[in-house]
This record gives C-alpha cells, structure tokens and sequence, in this order.
C-alpha cells in the first residue's frame, strides 16, 4: 500500500532550506514594500502574491520572553529554557529561543542577532543570542 | 437586539472535581438529562443539541453520538470547536438555531475527563499540539508559556507586577471557599501565590487554572415560550465575537485582545455598558488573561489591571463580582467545558440559587471567554426574561 503524504507548505519548505543555509529568510511584498513572516502566497497587506524572500539582517530586540522551568515533553538539563518573541528589524515578529545567556540579565528590549542551531532532526533553526551594545554600535 | 429573544430555561451541573468512574459521554448525557429535568421538559422534547468534542475521548460526530446514546432523534446537531470560547460559541449557534426555525429547544452540553482521563502520552500530545508546527513548535512553548509572554509584556508596558497578578487567584478562592462545588476552596494570600514555584517566568503555578472533570448542560429556547416553563428564564441580551490571530508571535498586540472588540459587539447589541454590568464571569485561564479581560472589556483604564485587582474590586465584597462560583483558577476546568459553569452559575445568580455568593440586584451579567493563546473572543450579556 502506497501512504502520500499531505503536500508541505511551499513557502516552510523554502524558508527551512533557507535555514539549513544558515539565512533567515523574510518576505518583502514587491507591490506594497510589506515585510511578513511567516511567508505565504499572498501579502498580507495588500494582498497580492508579488512577494520576494529575502534575507533578514538577523538583528532585532526581544519584544516580549519567558523563562520555561516546567515542560513535560523536556528534560530537566534542558530547562529553563528563554522563549521569547524577537522584533526584527525589518519589522516582522517571530517566535525563537534566546541562548548563550544569562538568564537573569534577559529584559524586553533588548538587542540580540541570529545565530542558528542544529536539531536532533538535522533542521537548523534560527535561535538568538544577546548583543553586546558596543559589538552592535549606537542602539542603546 | 429586537430580535433577539432566545432565553436560557434550564441548566444542570454533573458532579466536578475529579470524578474517576464517569466517562466524558456519561458526564455529558446525566447534564442534558438534569437540564431537561431543570426546564420541565422532556430528554424527547429536545430538537436540536450542540456539544464540543471530548480531549479524553474524541468522536467522529460528537453531537449525533450523544444524541444516540440518549436515544433522541433531534433537527439540528452540531459540534463546536473554538478552544476556551467553544461555550459562547455554541450559546451562540443555538439561538441563531432557534430564530432561523431550526429548531425550537436546544441544547448546549459538553463534558470532559482532563482530570483523570488523559494518559501521559494524550497529556504531552495536547501540550504539544498547541503552536505553530514550522514556526513556533521548534522552540518548545508550553501553554504557560504563551501567557507568560504576554505577562511579561504588559509588566513591561504598564508596570504590572507579580504581586498584582496574584491577586487573581486570591480573589478566585475567596469566591470558591463559598462554592460546595469547587474543587478547591482554601483561601491563599499574595504571599502563598508567589510562594508557588515558577512554571513559565513571571507565571507560577497558582497563576495557573485547574484541571477537572464534569460538564454542564443548558437548555435555550424562545423567550415568549420561557414564560410557560419551570424556571425564570435568563435572556441573552448581547453577543459578540472577535478573532485576531492563531498564533501568539501573530498577535497585533499583546496586551490588548480582540476582548476589546467582542466586548463592544456585545454592549452595543445589549444597549448597555459597563457600568450596567452587576457581575463579571471572565476567562481565568491564568491569571495575566483575567486581569487584561478586565481592562479590554471596560472595567478599568488599559494598563490598570493590576491596580484593578489589587484593590479588591472584584472579590466577594468589591464592587465588581468576578467570577462569583470560583472561576477556572479554583472552581473547575474540564477543556472546552471550562467556561460553562460561569453560564451556570450566572443563571443561579438570576434566579437566586447561589447561597453564600448570592448577590443582590443581579439584572446584568457579563460573560466573556477566549480560545487559542488570547485569540479568539467571544462577549455574552445576559439579563432576566421578561
């Protein structure tokens, strides 16, 4: 018996292939300059489905984060563990972990840039990691 | 709102708490039979019959099943999927039912076991069914979690601070401490909350709200046919529903809701506003969700939730009943089920059935429930039949 596999999101598969290049992609609306993420076939702004991906500065400011200290689905050396909410600079929010922290030091506001880690399931994934406010120049 | 004339005529609660030898059918058929019963009506009078799907113990086509296993045959079968908000909802759809004719009495029934019915491998399945698959999932968010990040946001916007959330559930347990039904009724201070270990920074466990068994069931119908029935009937005054994202790293703001919007809907329909409102029945999921409902639905200024709550408005002597049987905090929260016994017990409020919690003076209250991470609203004013 021959199982078929629902059909991947397209715009997920190009952004994850983006990822195990080590870019973190965006997309830019070719018709209204809108940024969005996550990507889809149509801008969610003006609606047209001219849009570009292109690649993120990877810096931007923790908009808002939470210390995770109880996960069923984890083990305890992985926790806590920061979730956080990331503004990029281009405008767009996603979801990601902050990692190479100290934890206490952690605050909304913040500037931080990408850097991308490796899962059990070879997937690389965009996480974030603290900048320092000289490595980084005028922000704060 | 002329047109609106549908009423609540009958409701009934199971047993609540932790009950280990009731599945969720069973749990959910003795409450359509109590509510019937409560109405003065028939199980065989019902025509149409809304339900929400059982977590524990899912079925294909939840509304006809259970219409099968009380042997009824009804018009109108539907089954209601929106999270937390899945109660209004389905209110909701019933009287939109009943007005378009499709059928004359409905009811709303729904039942859970997420106390005592989900295995280890069901409970880490629904924690992480939640979040986006491609986006969201890979940096492990529990439930906790989200709410946490829109903790976390409004401390830093407002100044709300963790003493101020705690007040959530010390005000839900004064309330409970007065419910024989509620599964917990030991009073805290601010103190035992921040006392309560850290689950999602700055959230902690008695931030949280339970996790029950039991279910409810309530019985609309046409208001001009309440005034032959065994109870007073409670009308449904205002409705209104808002849905602004799924996902929370989607969400316009964080720290104001699409609660802000329903809430409207909701007034403007009822022809009335907060300040009409006697008792408020939120959703108190966490604690951080209460307190924004309060200031997103017009009870006080955004960004002075925290103040709200710290001045006691909303306990049992405050000026704004909130949650008067105890809400989700202490009282009980089976999943989807959860915001029922606020429907119930604002109908007890109305008829004067709430005992030690009776308030006086009850013509308006105020219900309001969210699904998903705070992203989907529903608002619900219901006053008395006349």
């Amino acid at each position: 018996m021959t199982v078929t596999a629902p059909a991947q999101d397209s715009n997920a598969v190009v952004y994850l292939a983006a990822c195990n290049d080590r870019q973190l992609l965006v997309q830019r609306c070719n018709q209204c300059q809108h940024f969005q993420f996550y990507p889809r076939l149509f801008c969610t702004a003006c609606g047209s489905s001219n849009l570009a991906s292109v690649q993120s500065s990877g810096l931007g400011r923790i908009a808002t984060y939470t210390l995770v200290r109880k996960a069923p689905a984890m083990a305890p050396d992985q926790l806590p563990l920061a979730v956080a909410l990331i503004d990029l600079d281009e405008g767009v929010r996603l979801m990601s972990n902050i990692v190479e922290c100290d934890a206490e030091q952690l605050r909304c506001g913040m500037r931080v840039g990408v850097k991308f880690i490796q899962q059990e399931d070879e997937q690389w994934i965009p996480v974030f990691t603290p900048l320092n406010p000289e490595e980084e120049g005028c922000d704060e | 709102m002329k047109s609106r004339s549908v009423s609540i005529v009958g409701m009934a609660e199971t047993q609540l708490g932790v009950i280990k030898d009731r599945s969720p059918m069973e749990l959910g058929a003795t409450a359509v039979v109590g509510a019937c019963a409560d109405a003065g009506l028939s199980v065989g009078d019902i025509d149409g019959l809304i339900t929400s799907n059982s977590l524990v113990a899912p079925l294909m086509y939840h509304a006809e099943a259970t219409a099968e296993y009380l042997g009824i045959t009804p018009r109108h079968c539907l089954s209601v999927a929106t999270g937390g908000g899945t109660t209004f909802t389905a209110i909701h759809h019933a009287a939109m039912a009943i007005e378009a004719g499709l059928a004359d009495t409905v009811v709303v029934a729904m039942a859970d076991s997420m106390r005592s019915g989900l295995s280890r491998e069901q409970a880490l399945r629904v924690q992480a069914s939640s979040g986006h698959p491609v986006y969201e999932r890979p940096y492990c968010p529990t439930v906790p979690a989200y709410y946490a990040l829109i903790a976390r946001a409004h401390m830093d916007a407002y100044g709300t601070t963790e003493e101020q959330l705690a007040e959530a559930m010390v005000s839900s347990r004064a309330w409970a401490a007065n419910n024989p039904t509620s599964q917990y009724r030991d009073l805290v201070s601010v103190a035992d909350v921040l006392a309560s270990p850290l689950i999602a920074d700055p959230l902690r466990l008695l931030d949280c709200s339970i996790v029950s068994d039991g279910g409810a069931a309530l019985v609309l119908t046409r208001t001009e046919r309440a005034a032959d029935m065994a109870q007073p009937a409670v009308e449904l005054l205002g409705y209104g529903e808002a849905h602004h994202y799924e996902h929370i790293s989607q969400a316009p703001s964080l720290t104001t809701s699409a609660a802000a919007e329903s809430g409207r809907m909701a007034y403007a329909q009822a022809g009335l506003g907060p300040e009409k409102i006697d008792i408020a029945q939120l959703y108190d999921c966490f604690s951080i969700a209460l307190l924004i409902q309060l200031e997103d639905l017009g009870f006080c200024a955004k960004g002075e939730g925290g103040a709200f709550l710290q001045s006691g408005a909303t306990r049992p002597d405050g000026a704004l009943p909130v949650n008067t049987h105890g809400g989700m905090l202490s009282h009980c929260h089976p999943g989807n089920p959860g915001a029922l016994f606020a429907v119930t017990e604002a109908v007890k409020q109305f008829r004067g059935e709430a005992g030690e919690r009776q308030q006086t003076d009850v013509n308006h209250i105020l219900l309001h429930a969210q699904g998903g991470i705070m992203s989907s609203h529903s608002s619900l004013i219901l006053g008395r039949g006349h």
